[in-house]
């Protein structure tokens, strides 16, 4: 009862007209921002970070929070429409959004979209209240040697991105690996692979890597007119998804809700890991493995659900231990601070009023964001039937814009036309982008984990083995890695048997 | 789709190749004190295995939707793009992005009035809305004088 008692308190709070004012202004930032490639929600809360000084704490916060998830819900369009995710944790909604958007079935996925990142924010809010300072603790427990194992999982799952060939899969992952070990190595201070040049000195970013490889790699490929000029033309087909729509999509809404509470609650974790997370974590579950990649709702339901579910979950670690699990949170620490208030232990018992409000907000905020999103779907689809000849400048208008907008650094143009190449080769000769992307997002996780836990355990490997948690995460990835060689002789005999049966129904039908 | 694997298998065979040269030159360190040469040296090794593996072992040609873009029109495209990278700070964000977008919608084969109307409106659009609302630092260029 305390947990509502205290709800109840926020909520009258959230509601006063201020507050709902600034938690609608900071959904339609947020929404608009997501949907501008580059600028993602941490620089807009940089940027915004001065105003709110003059701003009612709580006012403030909300806001802040609703740039947060709001952007969430936005990042996803410009992925499904132009190929272009407009924030970090959209970039796998363009595997299977943007196919659907060349199939007619913008609409649909926009609406999932929508609606998964709705129904994942309810869930994160919720397990936000309900096991919030619990998860916070457990998440105390993980150090360099959980970290270290929580990324092999990653990169394992990695191989389940790569589409047909799980080999071309592993190469694009070791590439990412490499590519993110450029920059100045974080616990010598020796430069690697920066080759005199100072802006590789903090390594390469992962929004240009990722606007090049997706959305200047598919210009590139198909810029010229010709077949897929004829598919974006295609007739548009409802605007929202169907009852088939959301059977298909159920378990991967349930599923991408929890992977992206879960990662998105530790520190380090984020939207964007878990959204990769929950994308490959659906494609290992599927039974037609192959249908990702093609334009299946299950593919934008999972990362959007995660990615929305791990903007709500980065709150527990910053409301209840007052650590700043990823960029945007650090940003909301920030703020926090500036308002003389300190984020730790010690806010859920000095400021409830606050924190609840924020709470109750996220509900609020959610369904202002679903209210105004829905609507948009109709007008946004459109932009579909625009020419793919005037349709190409503007992607590529947006890609140079938004590479450039992450530091205001020309350097990231010039890595935005290389990995653009390399996008378009990647086409050409079977790989996947998308394994190479998460490899970078993991890569300096990985190694600086890898090294603290040798540096900590003086050189001793059991260490990954003898912690319990490290030990159970290593163990789930090798049953990954070996559990389809194990069940393969079950399924086949599984098979076999539908087969049989099939056949014995068929020939008992009339007219067989 | 093998023999193209056998290409990139050997251009990626030559990239391990030289990430391992340059990893070698980096403190490798020991295992209770690792360097920052050990990382891109063990990844070069795995790089180097995968790569002998694709040019060794068969794969299974990828689903290919679209015909290929002709390879001349794709250095075309970058060779302007290249071009805007060098002029994007002497000749400013404005101008050089009328000049990208009026390329591409050029070999896009648009109308001269679609051209024009398009890469300005773009061009002015995106940096009124970047520099001026949201306090993107675009280098103005000859705008400026």
């Amino acid at each position: 009862m305390d947990i509502l008692d205290h709800f109840l308190l926020g909520l009258s709070h959230a509601l006063s007209w201020t507050n709902l004012l600034f938690c609608f202004i900071g959904a339609v930032l947020g929404t608009t921002i997501g949907m501008l490639p580059g600028l993602g929600p941490a620089a807009a809360i940089a940027l915004l970070l001065p105003a709110t000084y003059a701003m009612p704490p709580t006012a403030a916060i909300i806001m802040l929070a609703g740039i947060y998830y709001g952007a969430m819900y936005g990042g996803s369009t410009s992925s499904i429409l132009l190929n272009v995710p407009g924030e970090s944790a959209s970039v796998v909604t363009c595997l299977d959004g943007y196919r659907m958007a060349r199939q007619g079935r913008a609409g649909v996925a926009l609406g999932m979209s929508a609606f998964a990142s709705f129904i994942a924010g309810a869930f994160g809010t919720a397990g936000l209240m309900l096991v919030g300072p619990p998860l916070a603790d457990f998440s105390l427990r993980f150090g360099a040697a959980e970290y270290f194992s929580l990324a092999v999982l990653g990169l394992v799952l990695v191989t389940y991105l790569g589409g047909a060939s799980v080999l071309k899969g592993l190469i694009m992952a070791v590439l990412g690996l490499l590519f993110g070990t450029v920059g100045i190595d974080p616990i010598s201070a020796y430069q690697r692979f920066t080759f005199g040049v100072l802006s590789l000195s903090d390594g390469i970013d992962f929004v240009p890597v990722a606007m090049g490889l997706f959305g200047l790699g598919e210009i590139l490929a198909t810029r010229t007119e010709g077949k897929s000029q004829q598919i974006l033309e295609a007739r548009l087909t409802g605007l929202l998804p169907t009852a088939r729509d959301w059977i298909a999509a159920r378990w991967a809404l349930v599923r991408g809700s929890f992977v992206g509470f879960f990662v998105g609650a530790l520190p380090g974790g984020g939207a964007t890991i878990a959204s990769f997370v929950a994308y490959a974590l659906e494609k290992r579950l599927s039974r037609r493995p192959e249908t990702f990649g093609t334009g299946i709702i299950e593919g934008v339901a999972a990362p959007e659900a995660a990615n929305n579910s791990a903007a709500t979950s980065a709150f527990i670690p910053l409301f209840t231990l007052g650590i700043p699990s990823n960029p945007v949170t650090a940003m909301i620490f920030a703020a926090l601070l500036l308002q003389g208030l300190r984020p730790g232990p010690l806010l859920f018992k000095d400021n409830p009023d606050l924190v609840w409000a924020v709470i109750a907000s996220m509900y609020i905020g959610n369904v202002i964001l679903l209210i105004i999103n829905l609507p948009l779907i109709g007008v946004l689809v459109q932009l579909l039937r625009v020419p793919y000849g005037i349709l190409a400048p503007i992607i590529v208008a947006f890609c140079l814009i938004g590479a450039y907008s992450v530091n205001t650094d020309v350097a990231n143009i010039w890595i935005l036309i290389a990995f653009g190449a390399l996008g378009y080769a990647a086409r050409r000769l079977g790989f996947e982008a998308a394994p190479l992307i998460l490899a970078l997002v993991l890569g300096p996780l990985m190694e600086n984990s890898l090294r603290q836990a040798l540096l900590y355990s003086q050189g001793d490997l059991s260490i990954f083995i003898t912690r319990p948690i490290s030990g159970a995460l290593l163990l789930a990835a090798l049953a990954i890695l070996v559990g389809p060689t194990l069940m393969r002789p079950w399924r086949m005999r599984k098979s076999r048997a539908v087969r049989g049966e099939e056949e014995a129904k068929r020939s008992f039908e009339p007219g067989s | 789709m093998t023999q193209l694997d056998r290409y990139s298998g050997g251009a990626l065979l030559a990239v391990a190749l030289a990430v391992l040269i340059g990893a070698a030159h980096m403190p490798i360190g020991t295992p209770s004190d690792p360097g920052p040469g050990l990382f891109p040296f063990v990844g070069a090794i795995l790089l180097g295995i995968l790569s002998t593996l694709l040019i060794v072992l068969p794969t299974q040609a990828a689903a290919e939707s679209d015909p290929p873009a002709p390879l001349p029109d794709v250095v075309k495209m970058l060779a302007a793009l290249c071009l805007y990278a060098l002029a994007f700070e002497p000749v400013g964000y404005p101008l050089s992005t009328v000049g990208l977008l009026a390329f591409i919608l050029y070999e896009n084969k648009q109308t001269i009035a679609v051209i024009l109307g398009l890469s300005i409106g773009l061009s002015a659009a995106t940096y009124y809305t970047f520099a001026k609302v949201l306090g993107v630092a675009l280098p103005p260029g000859l705008l400026m004088v």
